[in-house]
C-alpha cells in the first residue's frame, strides 16, 4: 500500500471513530465526520488500486468539503443549536448544503464553492473556539486550516505530497475536534442546558 | 412529447369507471366539487411542473454526466432494477420529508387537502414539489443512472401510484406486506391520529416497515380523509399556497430569528412552545351548495378544461416559451373560473361567462395557439352556446338559492362525513 492510500486510510479511521464515538453527542459531527470518512474510504480504495472509483471519490470529496466541514463548523460555533444537537436538523442542513454544492459547483461551474465553504467553516470554528478559550477547538481549527491551505498551495511538506498534507491535517484536526467535544460536553461548557438529546422545543424555548 | 399525454386519458377513463362502480356498489366516494377541484389542481400542477420538471431533469443530466461514478448500458436489466429500488427509496424519503418538514409540507399538502379519497385525488398534485423533490433522487445521478432510465422509472412510479387512491378495493393479502396498496395508502391519507405520518412508500411499502412508519388500516376505526387544518376552498391556486402563507405568518409572529428559521424547517404544527396537540378529528366536510345546473356546468367546464390541457400538452413543444406560458395560464384561469363558480363568488358567473366567450370565441375563429380543425371550431361554437345557457341557469339557480336562504347564495356548510 502506498503512502497516499495509507494516509487516506488513517483519515478514514479517525473520521469513522469521530462519527461513531464523540459523534454520539453531536449529530452534526456524526454526519460531517461520516462524509469525511466516506470520501477517505473511497480515496483509500482509489490510491491503493483496490477499487478505483475516481468520480465517486471526487464527488464525495466535494460533499465532504462543502457539507461535512460546514457541519463540523456549525456544531462548534453553535454547539447548543438544533443543527448541532438534533439529527433531523443536521440532515436538513446537510441536504441544503449539498444542494448548494450541486447547483453552484456542478451546475453553475463555480468549482471553488466547496473549498470556500470548507475554509469559511474552519475559520469560523477557529474564531468561535478562540473567543471562548476552548483550546482543543482552536487547535482543531488550526490543523484543518493548515491542511486546507497546504492542499490549496499544492506544496510538498517534506515527504508529504499536498494530498497527504490534507489527509494528515484533517485527521489530526478531527482528533482534536473530538477532544473539544469530550472537554466541552464533559464540563458542560456547551451551555447550561446543552445536554445531549435536548429537544427542538426546549432549545427553541431558550432563544 | 410529454408521457402524460398518453396516460391521462386512461386515468380519466378509470375515474369515470370508478364513479360508475361506486354507484353500482352504492358507495358514496365522489363529490362533484371535490373531484373538479382535484382535476383543476392536477391541470395547474402540470402547467407549472412541465417547465420546472424539465429544469430538474436538466440538473439530473448535468450531475450524472459530471459526477456519475459508473457508465451504465440502458439495455442492462440490472440498471433498471437498481434504478427502481433507488428511486423508490428516494421517493420514500422525499415523501417523508414532505410530511415532516414544514417547507416541504407546503409543497405536498395540496395532495392531502381533499376530504374524499378516490382516483381523482391521485391527480391532485402540487405545483411546487418538483422544486424540492429532485434532491432526493440526486444519488441516482451520482451512481450514473442514465437520465432516460431515471425519467422512465419516475414515470412508472407515478403511474403505479394512481390506482392506490381508491376506497373500492379492500385489503390485498400478501401484497400488503410488500407493495403500497389502496388499503395502506388510505391510512396515509387519513387524519385520524393513528394515520398521521405513516405509510410513505411509493411502490414498495417495505421502506415503511424498515423505518418504523408503517400502520395497518383498522377495521374498527374508519379513515377520515383530509388534513388537520382544512383548507376550506375550491381554489386551486390558494390550495397550492395556503401552507406557505401560514409559514410566512408564523415566521413573522414568532420572536427571534432562530424560531423564525425553525418554523420553516420544523414539522408542521411546531411552535416555540412545542408541538401543537392533535385536535379531535373533525368529521365535517367542506361543502358549498350545488344545484343540478351548476353540477351540469361543472361537468362541461371540467371536460373542456381537460381537453384544452391535453391540447396544451400535445402542442407545448411546438410553442415558444411565452406562448407556452400564456396557454398554460389560460388553462389555469379556466380552473379559477370553475372554482369561483363553485364557491358562489359574487362575480363568479359574469366572469366565467366573459372567460368562455373569449376562449370559445378565439377557438371558433381559429385564433388560437395552434391551428384548430374545422370540426373543433364548430364544436367551440356549440360549447359557447351550451355554456352560456348553463351559466344563465346557474345564475338563476344561485339567485333563487340566495333568496330562499336569505343570503347571497355563497354560504359554506359543513356536512357530516
Amino acid at each position: 500500500m502506498n503512502q497516499q492510500a495509507l494516509l487516506d486510510g488513517v483519515l478514514a479511521g479517525v473520521a469513522l471513530w469521530a462519527a461513531w464515538g464523540p459523534g454520539r453527542a453531536l449529530p452534526a459531527l456524526r454526519l460531517g465526520a461520516a462524509l469525511l470518512a466516506a470520501a477517505a474510504v473511497l480515496g483509500t480504495l482509489k490510491f491503493s488500486g483496490l477499487l478505483p472509483l475516481p468520480e465517486l471519490h471526487q464527488s464525495m470529496s466535494m460533499f465532504a468539503a462543502g457539507v461535512g466541514l460546514p457541519l463540523l463548523g456549525v456544531a462548534m460555533v453553535w454547539p447548543d443549536g438544533v443543527v448541532a444537537r438534533e439529527r433531523r436538523y443536521a440532515w436538513i442542513f446537510g441536504v441544503a448544503a449539498a444542494v448548494m454544492c450541486v447547483l453552484v459547483a456542478v451546475v453553475g461551474g463555480i468549482k471553488l464553492w466547496p473549498s470556500v465553504c470548507a475554509l469559511l467553516a474552519v475559520v469560523a470554528m477557529g474564531l468561535a473556539s478562540s473567543l471562548r478559550r476552548q483550546w482543543w477547538g482552536a487547535a482543531a481549527a488550526a490543523c484543518m486550516l493548515l491542511a486546507l491551505v497546504g492542499f490549496a498551495a499544492k506544496r510538498n511538506l517534506g515527504p508529504l505530497a499536498p494530498g497527504d498534507v490534507l489527509h494528515v491535517g484533517l485527521a489530526l484536526g478531527l482528533w482534536l475536534y473530538a477532544g473539544w467535544v469530550r472537554q466541552t460536553v464533559g464540563t458542560g461548557a456547551l451551555g447550561s442546558q446543552g445536554a445531549p438529546g435536548a429537544t427542538a422545543a426546549s432549545v427553541a424555548d431558550r432563544s | 412529447m410529454n408521457l402524460l399525454f398518453y396516460v391521462v386519458p386512461i386515468f380519466v377513463a378509470l375515474i369515470l369507471l370508478e364513479v360508475l362502480a361506486a354507484k353500482l356498489m352504492r358507495r358514496d366516494v365522489y363529490r362533484i366539487h371535490d373531484a373538479v377541484t382535484s382535476m383543476n389542481v392536477g391541470i395547474m400542477s402540470e402547467v407549472v411542473r412541465s417547465t420546472v420538471k424539465l429544469l430538474t431533469v436538466v440538473i439530473y443530466a448535468i450531475v450524472a454526466s459530471k459526477l456519475g461514478a459508473f457508465t451504465w448500458d440502458v439495455k442492462n436489466p440490472w440498471v433498471w432494477i437498481l434504478a427502481f429500488f433507488m428511486y423508490d427509496f428516494g421517493y420514500y424519503w422525499a415523501h417523508r420529508a414532505g410530511h415532516e418538514v414544514s417547507l416541504l409540507w407546503g409543497a405536498h399538502v395540496v395532495h392531502h387537502n381533499s376530504e374524499e379519497f378516490n382516483l381523482s385525488t391521485a391527480l391532485r398534485q402540487s405545483s411546487t414539489n418538483t422544486i424540492f423533490y429532485w434532491v432526493f433522487y440526486a444519488p441516482m445521478a451520482l451512481v450514473g443512472i442514465p437520465v432516460q432510465v431515471f425519467v422512465i422509472t419516475a414515470f412508472a412510479s407515478a403511474v403505479y401510484q394512481f390506482w392506490v387512491h381508491t376506497q373500492l378495493i379492500d385489503r390485498m393479502g400478501w401484497m400488503e406486506k410488500i407493495f403500497t396498496t389502496p388499503s395502506n395508502h388510505r391510512v396515509h391519507h387519513g387524519k385520524n391520529e393513528y394515520c398521521l405520518d405513516h405509510n410513505y412508500g411509493g411502490t414498495l411499502i417495505i421502506w415503511d416497515r424498515m423505518f418504523g412508519t408503517y400502520a395497518r388500516e383498522r377495521e374498527d376505526e374508519p379513515v377520515i380523509y383530509g388534513t388537520i387544518t382544512p383548507v376550506n376552498s375550491w381554489n386551486p391556486v390558494w390550495t397550492n399556497f395556503v401552507h406557505y402563507v401560514s409559514i410566512v405568518r408564523n415566521a413573522f409572529h414568532f420572536g427571534g430569528w432562530k424560531n423564525k428559521l425553525q418554523s420553516v424547517f420544523a414539522p408542521p404544527g411546531w411552535t416555540p412552545q412545542g408541538m401543537l396537540p392533535h385536535p379531535a378529528v373533525d368529521l365535517r366536510k367542506f361543502q358549498t351548495t350545488c344545484g343540478p345546473w351548476q353540477r351540469a356546468y361543472c361537468v362541461l367546464g371540467c371536460g373542456v378544461v381537460y381537453v384544452l390541457a391535453m391540447h396544451w400538452l400535445a402542442v407545448a413543444n411546438t410553442l415558444s416559451v411565452p406562448e407556452r406560458v400564456t396557454y398554460g395560464l389560460v388553462n389555469v384561469l379556466a380552473t379559477l373560473g370553475l372554482s369561483g363558480l363553485m364557491s358562489h363568488q359574487r362575480l363568479g358567473v359574469p366572469l366565467e361567462l366573459a372567460r368562455v366567450v373569449v376562449v370559445f370565441g378565439a377557438l371558433a375563429a381559429n385564433f388560437w395557439f395552434a391551428p384548430i380543425a374545422p370540426a373543433f371550431q364548430a364544436l367551440a361554437v356549440l360549447c359557447l352556446a351550451v355554456s352560456a345557457f348553463l351559466l344563465y341557469k346557474v345564475h338563476v339557480e344561485q339567485r333563487q338559492g340566495s333568496q330562499s336562504a336569505g343570503g347571497d347564495g355563497g354560504e359554506v356548510t359543513g356536512v357530516p362525513a
